[in-house]
């Protein structure tokens, strides 16, 4: 069994050390979308603050979805409840 | 030694109109300063928790809750696809007005699910050790 978790361990550190050497990728940076959002967001959205024309305007369907996965975690926190009765 | 704290129960009914400007401040101000529907709703589900430390009674319509919040995910579906994707060339005003409605819905959604999750943690995850 020992042998079992030492080479999950190695298997784990080998996973880790190439997730970070992939998201420490830097080398080229691009940054045009972000430029296009400072100078145009309140030109285009009327919205003074520029997270809020972002996630209200230009990425809609995050905010969409991120409040759906809040419905979805209250569901299952209401479906996996230890007392069954509902009310 | 009775089962309510004096101290609580004073301070929190001393903080319960702060909480609720702070909440409701940073939601309809969500367009112009930072904040928005997500960080406002969470201050205003703070409102619910220190309810439940005053005073711990099941007195609470959870099932409501939960039908409000799904009307409110169903009204913020809606706006968008009525508004959004026609392709309307929406002017400074609408999108303003836009803007708010939709942070104020974001707001309240937020706070129903946080304080549902609340209760139902609180209420209904007992393992029978309560009761």
């Amino acid at each position: 069994m020992s042998k079992f978790k030492t080479i999950a361990v190695i298997i784990l550190m080998l996973a880790l050390i190439i997730t970070i050497f992939i998201l420490s990728d830097f080398s080229e940076s691009n940054t045009s979308t972000a430029d296009y959002y400072i100078e145009n967001s309140e030109k285009d959205t009327a919205a003074i603050n520029a997270v809020t024309a972002i996630y209200l305007n230009y990425r809609v369907y995050d905010s969409i979805f991120e409040t759906l996965i809040l419905l979805v975690s209250v569901s299952a926190v209401i479906h996996f409840s230890w007392r069954k009765d509902h009310e | 030694m009775s089962d309510k704290s004096y101290l609580m129960s004073h301070f929190i009914g001393f903080m319960y109109p702060i909480i609720l400007l702070i909440g409701v401040y940073i939601i309809v101000n969500g367009h112009q300063s930072p904040g928005g529907g997500f960080h406002g709703g969470a201050v205003l589900a703070t409102v619910f928790i220190c309810r439940y430390l005053e005073n711990p009674n099941e007195d609470l319509r959870i099932h409501s809750l939960e039908i409000l919040e799904k009307l409110l995910f169903f009204l913020i579906l809606l706006l968008p696809v009525v508004l959004l994707f026609n392709n309307i060339s929406m002017s400074i005003i609408s999108n303003k007005l836009y803007l708010l409605i939709m942070n104020i819905l974001i707001g309240l959604k937020v706070c129903t699910g946080l304080s549902i999750i609340f209760y139902r943690f609180v209420f209904y995850e007992g393992g029978g050790i309560w009761n």
